[in-house]
């Protein structure tokens, strides 16, 4: 479970640095090359959400597991709890796969208006 | 479950102690089943699994403990209940059944929620 | 697999008492039968049980070749022996019975109806709890197979 939520996080991270550090772009190239950097930086707070909605992935996520080792070692008073904390994780999962289906399909849109 | 276990798995150490918390507890299941036919037999006395507690102990070990751990049941020698010195007592281990039972559930309703978490994140539907 | 033993764990209870209770019926049935085919007053027969070893059966042999664990692994009940109850006959003062000795008493049957029903209602008891111990297994597989 955590490998694909760190993927994600170094995604995020590309997305949410700013220009002027140089952003290291491993797909396609520097953007600011390109001429693709846009003003005001719109890709920043895209960015910036899409960190957010990572680290709420990983709470989530966390949360779940937390609960379900306490399930397991018999730990868990509330049963009511840990299904709560996993149906969580699920959503929260499932959004952060949507917003990175969607920021995929907008870069790669973005890359062949290059063209 | 028996048989020859991956040398990585790409479920985290949660999953894998979910996987042996529902080993042990059907073991459990097994043996308070066994309990409950002898109910009745002279001299028996009755066994118990404590998986809760062996699993907490592995935990500590990291994965390739927690996929190593062994359940065993533990015979409780709780003296005679009925004159032929047995020591069952339906009602309780009927309880423990019921509860165990549910319990299994539980662990198999959490351990199929995170695994349709991970095939989301795979990019896999449901 | 474990599910399973535990299946065959319950049903081998439901085996032990559906005969405890077959027993104990007939014990009824010949509560008064003063002639049997060995000669003789009906002996009140009683059903000895003792815990399954397991051994013999393909799945434990199975279980054990794969590593499963051997001695310790639950396997049931069994019925050892139907036994010949040893408590003495009563007799009875009847002189006017074919079967009547040369005091005019009667040998009758070792049969109590009190002890014989307390049994049956016993062995009901412990059927149901058998059937009710197999039907959180089979609930708990049928979760099992839902969520896969």
């Amino acid at each position: 479970m955590t490998l694909p939520v760190s993927a994600i996080s170094k995604a995020a991270e590309q997305f949410a640095a700013p220009r002027a550090q140089g952003a290291e772009w491993s797909v396609g190239g520097d953007p600011a090359a390109r001429g693709a950097s846009a003003p005001g930086d719109p890709a920043g707070s895209f960015g910036s959400m899409l960190t957010n909605a990572i680290g709420d992935l990983e709470r989530t996520q966390e949360a779940a597991a937390a609960q379900a080792t306490a399930l397991a070692t018999g730990q868990t008073q509330d049963l009511t709890s840990v299904i709560t904390a996993v149906q969580e994780a699920q959503l929260s999962m499932q959004l952060a796969a949507q917003v990175r289906n969607k920021a995929v399909e907008a870069y790669t849109e973005i890359f062949h208006t290059q063209i | 479950m028996t048989g020859p276990k991956p040398a990585m798995s790409i479920l985290d150490p949660t999953q894998l102690t979910l996987m042996r918390a529902i080993s042990g507890a059907t073991l459990r299941n097994a043996v308070l089943s066994n309990n409950i036919a002898n109910a009745d037999t002279p001299g028996f006395q009755p066994s118990d699994v404590d998986f809760h507690a062996t699993l907490s102990d592995a935990l500590d070990g990291g994965p390739e403990a927690i996929e190593a751990v062994s359940f065993a049941p533990e015979q409780l020698n709780v003296g005679a209940m009925q004159a032929d010195g047995n020591g069952v007592s339906s009602e309780a281990e009927a309880a423990k059944l019921a509860e165990n039972g549910l319990e299994i559930e539980a662990l198999e309703q959490v351990a199929g929620s995170r695994l349709s978490i991970l095939r989301t994140a795979l990019g896999m539907g449901g | 697999m474990a599910l399973f033993d535990a299946l065959n764990i319950s049903a081998s209870g439901l085996t032990a008492q559906r005969l405890r209770m077959d027993v104990t019926s007939a014990n009824l049935a010949n509560a008064q039968s003063t002639r049997t085919p060995e000669g003789g007053p009906y002996r009140r027969q009683d059903v000895v049980l003792q815990e399954s070893s397991g051994d013999g059966s393909f799945a434990g042999a199975l279980s054990g070749a794969l590593g499963g664990g051997g001695g310790g692994e639950p396997a049931g009940v069994e019925v050892a022996a139907i036994v010949p109850d040893t408590t003495p006959l009563r007799r009875v003062y009847e002189p006017g019975s074919p079967d009547a000795d040369a005091q005019g008493y009667v040998e009758m049957p070792n049969v109590n109806p009190v002890e014989e029903m307390t049994d049956l209602i016993d062995a009901s008891r412990s059927y149901q709890a058998n059937v009710t111990a197999m039907q959180t297994t089979k609930q708990v597989f049928a979760k099992t197979i839902e969520l896969l």
